[in-house]
């Protein structure tokens, strides 16, 4: 009986799991390994945000679709890695600390046969003074990263618009905290919500809303931007993100690396060196990125963590890891079946592996400060790419070591994004978008970089009705209801 | 002569170069028989995508 441990139980660890158990059956041992009780559409965070959905909407216990699907639940956060073993493990392992089940702050020693690093990302507020310790949010500033914080945004935000009501001016700033942030989609999904919300609320006038972000132009999205056919035009991201903005009276600040943040303040440097301030009554800023912090040894005890990871955190998998400048990156350095080149029995899917460079042009201020949007991992590609080392994980086991392993590379894959820009059946709006490939690539697609035929995007009511149905159908996948293999990552 | 509201907002020099949709373009936006057309359509494009992917998946021998 062959063992396949899954460190990580969101999006990529729960679909390459549940895959891995519907195809090997009870001849072989899955074991998900995960600190979380619940798992979480996080997309839908955005509503819980802006007081739209309430935490149990988005959120459903793992165990008992751990225990339907045959698969070992331990909740507990996985610690290191040992992937020679040791003297008393013949086999590699991994150490874990549980934090529930009854178990919690007990340690364990779990073999493995092969192991899936799908424990996605530290949010590292601790990168900027005052905005959190650690992966601690601070108390200065609100986050819809988890179901928690987006609560604990609603309830913000609230209070907000209630002295709104009463007259009192207030001045809302949404985007990201550090210059080497992704996920500029989720503020963005939330800054257009709020102002939506506002606007329902008939305080907009009331509320001053702002934009500040790392990426060079609006509509960047760490994607170094993307050219949209729409409506018979190609038109630019930028031009699209600029206008929904002037449309809505939102005005924005760009090349920002966010320092430090204070009560009601942050200051912030610039691109071009630039330092400044700005005051606010209510911030959501998306904190960076790093890996969750696991360690690594090899079969003596000596540490070996930069062996396995890059020193931001994330795993290191087949992807071309030399310093080139930006002209020279080829789509052809993204990583196509997510191995760790030393130890083949080692894989990372969804935003737990280690892209090899920006997708978006590395910029520095004159003081060397980083100023570049990191590359985004969204919820397609990280499950496409759970699913495919599961596929891979599956050839291994029922075919002997030639595998043959499963390609999943960003360089050759489409993603479908639904971006929200506030709720509502008739009222609702959202910005659905096709790009492909997801890693721009320029000897297939000199202009821009992406196929323009399939690189496409529009706002519309209708997307709203798509995200909703989305929200939906993805729990139910989630869930292993009937059919749930016939869904889509 | 009515005036679209957010048409004011060209005035701010941030604003100035971008485009904000007319009276016909913000109807569609919330018709819904034209929005579930699109939303029609935006299915078939991402049937599309999802089999593009599915296409370029390979097997690679280890
Ligand atoms: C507010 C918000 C909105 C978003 N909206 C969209 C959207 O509309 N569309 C979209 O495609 N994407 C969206 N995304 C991105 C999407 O959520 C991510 O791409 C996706 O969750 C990444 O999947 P993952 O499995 O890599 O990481 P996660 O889903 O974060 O899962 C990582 C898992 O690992 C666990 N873990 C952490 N540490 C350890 C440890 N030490 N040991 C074991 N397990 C550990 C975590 O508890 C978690 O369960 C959004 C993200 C945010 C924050």
């Amino acid at each position: 009986m062959t063992r396949v441990v899954v460190m990580g139980g969101g999006v990529a660890g729960h679909t390459a799991a549940t895959f891995l158990k519907k195809w090997l059956g009870d001849a072989h041992e899955v074991i998900v390994v995960t600190p979380n009780s619940h798992w979480n559409w996080i997309p839908s965070n955005i509503w819980v945000g802006v007081g739209r959905m309430n935490k149990e909407q988005v959120l459903f216990p793992l165990a008992p679709i751990y225990a339907k699907a045959g698969i070992d639940y331990r909740q507990s956060k996985a610690l290191s890695i040992h992937p020679e073993g040791d003297e008393q493990h013949e086999k590699p392992f991994i150490t874990i600390e549980y934090t529930g089940q009854n178990k919690e702050g007990q340690s364990e020693e779990l073999e493995y046969d092969y192991l899936i690093n799908a424990t996605g990302p530290k949010l590292n507020f601790g990168a900027t003074p005052g905005l959190g310790k650690g992966s601690q949010i601070g108390e200065h500033t609100v986050s819809v990263c988890t179901a928690d914080h987006a609560l604990h945004a609603s309830r913000e935000l609230q209070e907000i618009f209630n002295k709104a009501r009463r007259g009192e001016k207030q001045k809302i700033l949404v985007g990201t905290g550090h210059g080497t942030c992704t996920c500029q989609g989720a503020a963005f999904e939330y800054i257009l919500n709020i102002e939506h919300e506002a606007r329902k609320a008939g305080i907009r006038d009331k509320v001053d809303i702002k934009w500040i972000s790392n990426e060079p132009y609006l509509g960047d999205f760490g994607m170094d931007g993307m050219h949209l056919g729409s409506m018979g035009y190609v038109m630019s991201a930028k031009l699209l993100g600029e206008s929904l903005f002037a449309e809505r009276g939102i005005h924005w600040l760009l090349d920002a690396h966010v320092n430090e943040v204070q009560e009601g303040k942050l200051s912030y440097e610039q691109i071009d060196g630039s330092e400044g301030e700005e005051a606010f009554d209510f911030a959501m800023l998306i904190p960076p990125f790093s890996g969750v912090g696991l360690k690594a040894y090899d079969k003596a005890g000596e540490e070996i963590t930069d062996k396995l990871f890059l020193p931001n955190g994330f795993m290191k998998v087949d992807a071309d890891y030399s310093a080139k400048p930006y002209a020279e990156w080829k789509a052809s350095d993204w990583p196509v079946t997510y191995h760790n080149p030393d130890y083949g029995n080692i894989f990372a899917a969804g935003i737990a592996f280690a892209p090899p460079h920006p997708i978006s042009k590395p910029r520095k201020s004159p003081n060397g400060t980083m100023i570049t949007p990191m590359p985004p991992r969204t919820g397609m590609p990280s499950g496409t790419i759970g699913k495919a080392v599961a596929h891979s994980i599956k050839n291994l086991i029922l075919n002997g070591e030639h595998g043959p392993l499963r390609s999943a590379s960003m360089a050759e894959m489409g993603a479908i994004c639904v971006a929200s820009a506030g709720t509502g059946f008739k009222a609702g709006q959202a910005i659905s978008f096709t790009v492909y490939p997801i890693v721009k690539d320029f000897e297939k697609y000199p202009g821009t970089g992406r196929d323009t035929g399939r690189t496409y995007g529009e706002i519309g009511v209708s997307g709203h009705w798509i995200k909703y149905l989305l929200h939906h159908i993805f729990i139910y996948k989630a869930k292993l209801h009937p059919g749930w293999t016939l869904i889509p990552e | 002569m009515s005036i679209i509201k957010e048409e004011l907002n060209f005035a701010d020099p941030q604003f100035e170069t971008t485009m904000i949709p007319g009276k016909f373009q913000r109807a569609m936006r919330h018709c819904i028989l034209w929005q579930f057309i699109r939303m029609v359509f935006f299915g078939f494009r991402s049937i599309g995508i999802i089999l593009l992917n599915r296409r370029n998946e390979r097997d690679i021998p280890v």
